[in-house]
């Protein structure tokens, strides 16, 4: 392969290495050791082939061990000191080998052979950027959005998000690293590119209207500012009707208010609950008696009961007097959310997922009452609906093969999502479900977590894009690379990331792994990602507009909410 | 001593310092025209070889002042007193003594160097001549530019380390010395280059390197 590499961007030659094991390359570069970063995406130029791999690891070596029973020290001339260097001591850098291009295709390909000995390893340049992530598109449609640039150039990173939305996806990190902007990104792009269909679960309010920026005096648009009609925005309510609550609503017009009714919770959502409640596994056992025996209504049946009661419905059913009382007890606690009704009917959950079908993105916020428990109940009851409802959409789109039945895809975006997915409940709740199998059924997960390893394995190994900032923790970072192979090298590059904007992004919808800045998520963003978008466009403020163009704004809004 | 009358020589040898009294194809003796006189420890020198077709290029690596007549040793002519000759007056005293004593130099053969038809030099080759520089040819001494010419490429290297009966670290750093004199600025970055050659050849012996690295920057 032509070959017209700048000679400052020659990293050293391969001396020996394997596929399973990554190459090794002795570093000859002008350059000093020190100036070498991990995390660099590399070009190995072969004949006939470029191979593509990223830096994960640089060791120092010495050819001979006496040289370190006595080496250098301060009294010693530098000419030793410098002559040393290169010959008796050096450095080998360990590349992970990811992608081949061969010569007249057109995009890279996973590796299945290595370079041969003493094959020149350069840093990659842009053009193999290009190559190898492409050139952002952000037309309706386009699915190359650019997350990020490289540690060390200017030129774009782009995730594919047709490959993207195929699968169950993560960010991770630790708090703190920018992991709610990373996921705004892609939710932006995902919702300008119009690939799927979004379900927030915004347990912080974040995502709808916008949130302080941390570190800096700045405030970060939500995405409903960003796409106006596209996104609604709903919320649970968090005052009960009549109630002279301490704060007056301070939420903005939403597009709707959640209200849950008793009847609609499973035993399932109690379970997932089990260790919010604090109830142990008898307690939760047997509200699956309680359902069989006394129906939907089970929960204010129950919550109605005195001891009397419980003692009879315990005796017939066989379940534990003191397990059914504490039950009774802890669901005490549900009742109290403010936004959980006796009875209610389905119509707004139902409502959100037509509008989700129909290719709205939906933000469920959850006001003031941002308890665990309550996200955890809506997001489970609402995402329990949205499995079923998919399911009978696809089961029907399978029989008719009909192009129009083709249920829209869904991606849906939890935060703590370790809650709904350790071990202990992954096997039971929805969330673990999906993750496994509703790919086949239009419905996939963004998993965003800071404690990676409370998840359940299997469903880690089913991820699969992961882009993680900074993780410390050795068993998150081992959890992180669940069911990725030859994740060695990068557990070095990963605990080497900066706190701040960086990330490590692999899997389905990257080529191959790589470390990069995140895009920042600023005004710059927002007119780059709201270019052309015309009415949806709102950063353009109604002021602004001339007559005409409000107008047709109306009526194009007018459109857009009633098809 | 022989009698030597340079108007006869040709220009090649007009740095002449001595001549050829024991010859091997590894390394020769040589004898310094003028008393006391021999060319300096780690100095390049050549010689032609016998068809003058080729010069032969070496090292100084040793040099001894003797009586000519091996079994007897020189013996003491100064004196503590005052009235006695000391140091240099002792040869002015004694004109004689040029005559009895001798220089002899040793040199390590590093490469050699064809000429062409016309008597104009080839690029230097790191190997062996044909034939052993021959007994009384002249030897002289290499100008820096010759010497510049000869030490560019460290293929000498590993032939200099190789030498018998010579002192191969001194030896060395006398040599790397001097090729850094003689290229001024630039000299500084030619022994680091040399040295990390050096380096190279030996890659085993880390003790010894360091030693002739030392060396090289009195």
């Amino acid at each position: 392969m032509s070959s017209s590499r700048k000679p400052e961007k020659f990293l050293g030659v391969i001396t020996k290495g394997s596929l399973g094991k990554g190459l090794q390359v002795r570093i000859r570069t002008h350059l000093s050791l020190e100036r070498i970063q991990t995390g660099q995406f590399v070009a190995i130029e072969c004949d006939g082939v470029r191979f593509f791999g990223l830096l994960t690891d640089i060791s120092l070596e010495t050819t001979t061990d006496s040289i370190l029973l006595d080496p250098p020290d301060d009294d010693t001339s530098s000419l030793v000191r410098e002559v040393l260097q290169g010959v008796f001591t050096f450095g080998d850098a360990h590349v992970d080998n990811r992608l081949a291009l061969y010569e007249g295709e057109e995009a890279p390909r996973p590796v299945r052979s290595v370079p041969s000995h003493f094959t020149p390893v350069y840093i990659a340049e842009e053009n193999d950027f290009d190559q190898v992530f492409g050139t952002e598109d952000l037309a309706e449609g386009g699915s190359s959005f650019a997350i990020g640039k490289p540690l060390d150039m200017e030129i774009d990173i782009c995730l594919d998000l047709e490959k993207f939305v195929e699968r169950s996806n993560g960010v991770f990190g630790k708090s703190g690293t920018g992991k709610s902007v990373l996921t705004r990104l892609i939710l932006a792009g995902l919702i300008r590119g119009n690939i799927c269909s979004n379900l927030i679960f915004d347990m912080h309010n974040e995502y709808g209207e916008g949130s302080q920026a941390e570190n800096k005096s700045g405030f970060m648009k939500g995405l409903k500012p960003l796409f106006g009609s596209r996104v609604m925005v709903w919320a649970v309510r968090d005052q009960r009707p009549g109630s002279n609550g301490h704060h007056a609503p301070t939420r903005v017009a939403t597009d709707g208010e959640l209200i849950i009714g008793m009847n609609q919770i499973e035993v399932e959502d109690i379970l997932l609950l089990r260790q919010e409640l604090d109830l142990n596994q008898t307690a939760a056992e047997s509200a699956y008696l309680l359902r069989d025996k006394l129906g939907e209504n089970w929960i204010s049946s129950l919550l109605k009961m005195d001891s009397e009661d419980v003692k009879e419905i315990s005796d017939r059913t066989g379940a534990n007097v003191q397990s059914v009382s504490a039950l009774k007890r802890k669901l005490e606690a549900i009742r109290r959310l403010p936004f959980v009704e006796e009875s209610w009917k389905l119509t707004n959950l139902k409502d959100i997922v037509e509008n989700l079908a129909r290719g709205k993105h939906v933000i469920v916020q959850f006001g003031s009452s941002d308890s665990l428990l309550g996200y955890m109940l809506v997001a489970n009851i609402l995402t329990r609906l949205l499995h079923d409802e998919y399911r009978q959409k696809v089961e029907k789109y399978n029989r008719t093969r009909n192009v129009a039945d083709k249920p829209r895809r869904v991606m849906i975006t939890i935060e703590e999502a370790h809650k709904f997915l350790t071990p202990e409940v992954a096997g039971q709740t929805i969330f673990g479900t999906i993750a496994r199998e509703m790919r086949k059924y239009f419905v996939t997960l963004l998993v965003v977590d800071q404690r990676p390893s409370s998840i359940d394995s299997e469903v880690m190994s089913q991820i699969g894009t992961r882009i993680v900032a900074l993780i410390n923790d050795e068993r998150d970072i081992e959890a992180v690379f669940t069911g990725v192979s030859g994740s060695s090298g990068l557990k070095t590059v990963l605990s080497s990331l900066d706190s701040r904007q960086q990330a490590l992004l692999l899997g389905h919808a990257a080529p191959m792994p790589v470390v990069l800045r995140t895009r920042p998520y600023d005004e710059t963003f927002y007119k780059q990602i709201t270019a052309g978008m015309g009415a949806f466009s709102s950063s353009v403020s109604w002021e602004e507009l001339t007559e005409e163009e409000q107008e047709e704004k109306v009526l194009e809004e007018e459109k857009d909410l009633y098809g | 001593m022989p009698d030597t009358t340079t108007a006869t020589l040709p220009p090649i040898i007009e740095n002449s310092v001595g001549e050829v009294v024991e010859t091997s194809l590894t390394g020769y003796i040589a004898q310094t025209y003028e008393l006391d006189n021999p060319p300096p420890f780690g100095g390049l020198v050549r010689v032609k070889d016998k068809g003058g077709r080729c010069l032969i290029y070496g090292a100084v690596y040793h040099s001894a002042t003797g009586g000519i007549d091996p079994g007897r040793r020189a013996s003491v002519r100064s004196g503590g007193g005052q009235q006695r000759p000391v140091d240099e007056q002792v040869y002015t005293a004694n004109p004689q003594l040029t005559r009895l004593l001798r220089t002899e130099f040793g040199v390590v053969v590093l490469g050699c160097r064809k000429l062409d038809e016309n008597g104009q030099p080839r690029s230097i080759n790191y190997i062996f001549p044909d034939y052993p520089p021959p007994l009384h040819y002249s030897v002289s001494l290499c100008q820096q530019e010759e010497l510049i010419e000869f030490t560019d490429s460290p293929q000498y290297l590993r032939t200099l380390l190789q030498a018998a009966n010579a002192p191969v670290e001194e030896l060395t750093a006398a040599l790397l010395r001097r090729g850094a004199e003689a290229r001024g600025k630039e000299g500084r970055e030619w022994l680091v280059n040399t040295g990390k050659n050096l380096a190279r050849l030996l890659k085993e012996d880390y003790d010894r390197l360091r030693t002739i690295l030392e060396k090289c920057e009195v």
